[in-house]
């Protein structure tokens, strides 16, 4: 194997006496479709905060591209080129899915906090905006506020955003949740499209999503991965099955 | 209410116009009537005029913070009072001729010390958010507040300072009239350069950062120095406004910075609507002309003004220019006759109850007013008040119906009103449903 982008060493978090995340390791290869799972409360959210920079381990490392990152600010972490998006649909209400997608991608042309000029003018932002609008297929939403978009199309645009800074590797927190089957399947779809050549590491409760969609999975139990492996081997592995499977059958 | 919504969605809608509330015509024509009022009105209005314009970009400038970026400041009188600072010391320069520039360039000081301040503290006050932020603010601009009668040499100790305008061009500059054309210029530039604010990378970045901070953060963006920016943005126009009165005033002292003058932006804010980018201008107009019109007949202004404001936060969050684009729809549509009949209702119940209220709080007032206190001591009883041409008895049983009356009509009424005005909504509101079905 070749050397992994996403590499998570001995990683430990306690929030007051609580250890969460107990010396996790986790190595994520570029261009993988890579999933966590686990029983709730194993610490999955907890390892995409560490990882996306919310907060810093207490103890060992996180390597991005053999850099260490922990510690680091969300926005460092994310200008290496790591993105993320989150459990809880996290959008501009007041602004349209056009405008929430050019806020993302307006740094890769340089434009942050300038005012000397009007942003609908820089045709290159515009451009790659309406690009990625069309990718994740919300281009007949363009003028709409993202508060008034149904569930399943704010879940679109909030892996839109995720993409938005055009992140090399991608973070992807549940993004199916909450979605009837059909738009599931469609998300899958999104998901698999737009991920190409890049490398994803996505949480997700849906055994079918993950089965069908990522090439490794790692079981994370008590703030502990117990195994990671492909989906076939995951699902014949006794220990996960003790652990996790058998007790969501429960 | 549906308003809200409509507030909302109109943030994205792409036309220029449609977001400010108002067509191109509306706006010619409220330029017009601004160069137009002078020539109509008497002269002792024109200084009025002016505080209007100061006192709404002021609040503007206030509501570039809240409205976009969801950060209450408790403190712009600091960054206001600055720029009339700012201006006076630029004034007494001319006028003692160590420096030579035109009269009409001169609010640009204000501006700079509201950019250049405003840039130092939102450094500080922008490292929190919420509550916490509100009372850096506040604390900012007490500090100032404090300091200030202090450092006599930068603002001038309890009297204050004091300028005169220089003659430039031809104009001395010494009617209220030449100040308010001056002060109109500036104005209309600024609302303009505010409005076009909302349109750059800054200005969409400051209501991204309102909807959701933390989102921003994992975009890439240093959000702590882009708050910091959109804060020295709202402190410049603060500055501006500032500046433009200190131009008509011609002095100001340390009581500028008074917890009050900064909520007063917030009061002409939340009355005219947050929510709208107007808003603050029909609060700050309407509360200025409330002031100017009340404050004479009553010294209990300031109780009246704190009733609406409580009154308008209570039952029309959304302020006075939230409820006109509520209406802006059913009006499209030809359905606000429907509510023409519950309103004259509500009107009635108003009028009814602030007759009711005044009467109370002005009879009170009157009775516990030192003169009166004075005159009760000699007479060793307690004297009937004049009030309203009539003489009113504290113990005659009229003196407490004629308001007891006022009241419980205007409640009675008030009932009625509410219950017509939301079926008559709620009967448009499914005519809408209807339509688009």
């Amino acid at each position: 194997m070749t050397t992994p982008i996403l590499r998570l060493n001995n990683v430990r978090k306690s929030f007051g006496d609580l250890e969460i995340i107990r010396g996790t390791a986790l190595d994520v290869q570029p261009t993988e479709r890579h999933a966590l799972i686990g029983p709730n409360g194993a610490g999955k959210s907890t390892i995409f905060n560490l990882i996306s920079g919310l907060f810093p381990p207490t103890a060992g490392e996180i390597l991005l591209r053999d850099q260490r990152i922990d510690g680091r600010k969300p926005e460092e972490i994310n200008k290496m080129g790591l993105g993320r998006s989150f459990q809880i649909t996290s959008i501009f209400e007041r602004l349209s899915v056009f405008e929430n997608l050019r806020i993302g991608v307006m740094p890769r042309f340089g434009v942050r906090g300038s005012f000397l000029r009007p942003l609908d003018s820089m045709r290159a932002v515009t451009e790659e905006t309406e690009r990625l609008m069309e990718t994740i297929r919300l281009t007949g939403k363009r003028d709409v506020p993202a508060g008034e978009l149904p569930y399943s199309e704010q879940r679109s645009l909030e892996i839109g955003l995720t993409l938005a800074t055009d992140p090399d590797v991608i973070l992807l927190d549940e993004p199916t949740s909450g979605m009837s089957r059909d738009e599931a399947e469609y998300a899958v779809d999104l998901i698999r499209t737009v991920t190409d050549g890049k490398t994803l590491l996505v949480v997700e409760h849906d055994m079918d999503v993950v089965f069908k969609l990522c090439d490794r999975i790692s079981v994370l139990v008590y703030g502990e991965v117990i195994a990671t492996d492909s989906p076939d081997a995951i699902r014949n592995n006794a220990a996960v099955q003790q652990a996790y499977l058998g007790e969501d059958a429960a | 209410m549906a308003g809200y919504s409509e507030a909302k969605a109109s943030l994205s809608q792409p036309s220029l116009l449609h977001r400010l509330g108002a067509g191109p015509a509306a706006l010619m024509a409220a330029v017009l009537l601004l160069i137009a009022l002078p020539l109509v009105l008497d002269d002792r209005y024109v200084g009025t005029l002016i505080k209007m314009l100061a006192a709404s970009l002021f609040a503007l400038a206030f509501n570039i913070l809240w409205r976009q970026t969801k950060l209450l400041s408790f403190g712009h009188a600091a960054y206001f009072g600055l720029g009339m600072f700012a201006v006076v010391h630029l004034m007494r320069a001319i006028e003692a001729d160590s420096l030579s520039l035109p009269l009409p360039l001169v609010p640009v000081a204000g501006l700079l010390a509201g950019l250049v301040f405003g840039w130092v503290a939102g450094f500080f006050a922008t490292i929190r958010t919420g509550t916490y932020f509100a009372m850096v603010t506040l604390a900012i601009a007490e500090l100032i507040h404090q300091l200030a009668p202090q450092w006599e040499g930068v603002f001038g100790g309890e009297a204050g300072l004091s300028s005169m305008r220089m003659p430039w061009a031809g104009f001395t500059f010494g009617s209220d009239v030449e100040v308010y054309y001056l002060v109109l210029a500036w104005f209309v530039l600024a609302v303009a350069a505010m409005y076009l604010f909302t349109r750059t990378p800054l200005g969409r970045l400051a209501f991204a950062l309102g909807d959701n901070e933390l989102r921003i953060r994992f975009l890439g963006y240093n959000t702590h120095a882009m708050k910091t920016r959109v804060f020295a943005v709202s402190g410049m126009f603060a500055g501006l406004a500032g500046g433009l009165l200190a131009l008509s005033n011609e002095n100001v002292d340390h009581t500028i910075f008074n917890a009050f003058v900064s909520g007063s932006a917030v009061i002409h804010t939340f009355v005219g609507g947050a929510g709208v980018f107007f808003g603050p201008v029909i609060g700050a107009v309407g509360l200025t002309f409330f002031g100017f019109v009340v404050s004479d007949a009553t010294r209990l202004w300031i109780l009246y003004q704190g009733l609406i404001f409580i009154l308008v936060v209570m039952y029309a969050p959304q302020g006075i220019g939230g409820v006109i684009v509520d209406h802006v729809e059913p009006w499209r549509q030809g359905r606000l006759r429907r509510l023409a009949g519950p309103y004259l209702v509500a009107l009635l119940a108003a009028s009814s109850l602030t007759a009711g209220t005044v009467f109370l709080f002005e009879f009170l007032a009157r009775l516990f007013s030192d003169p009166y206190g004075i005159q009760a001591a000699a007479s060793k009883g307690l004297p009937a008040v004049e009030y309203l041409g009539l003489t009113w008895s504290h113990a005659s049983l009229t003196t407490w119906l004629v308001p007891a009356a006022l009241l419980a009509a205007g409640g009675l009424l008030l009932r009625i009103a509410v219950r017509q005005i939301r079926r008559a909504w709620e009967s448009i509101r499914a005519d809408k449903h209807g339509a688009s079905a």
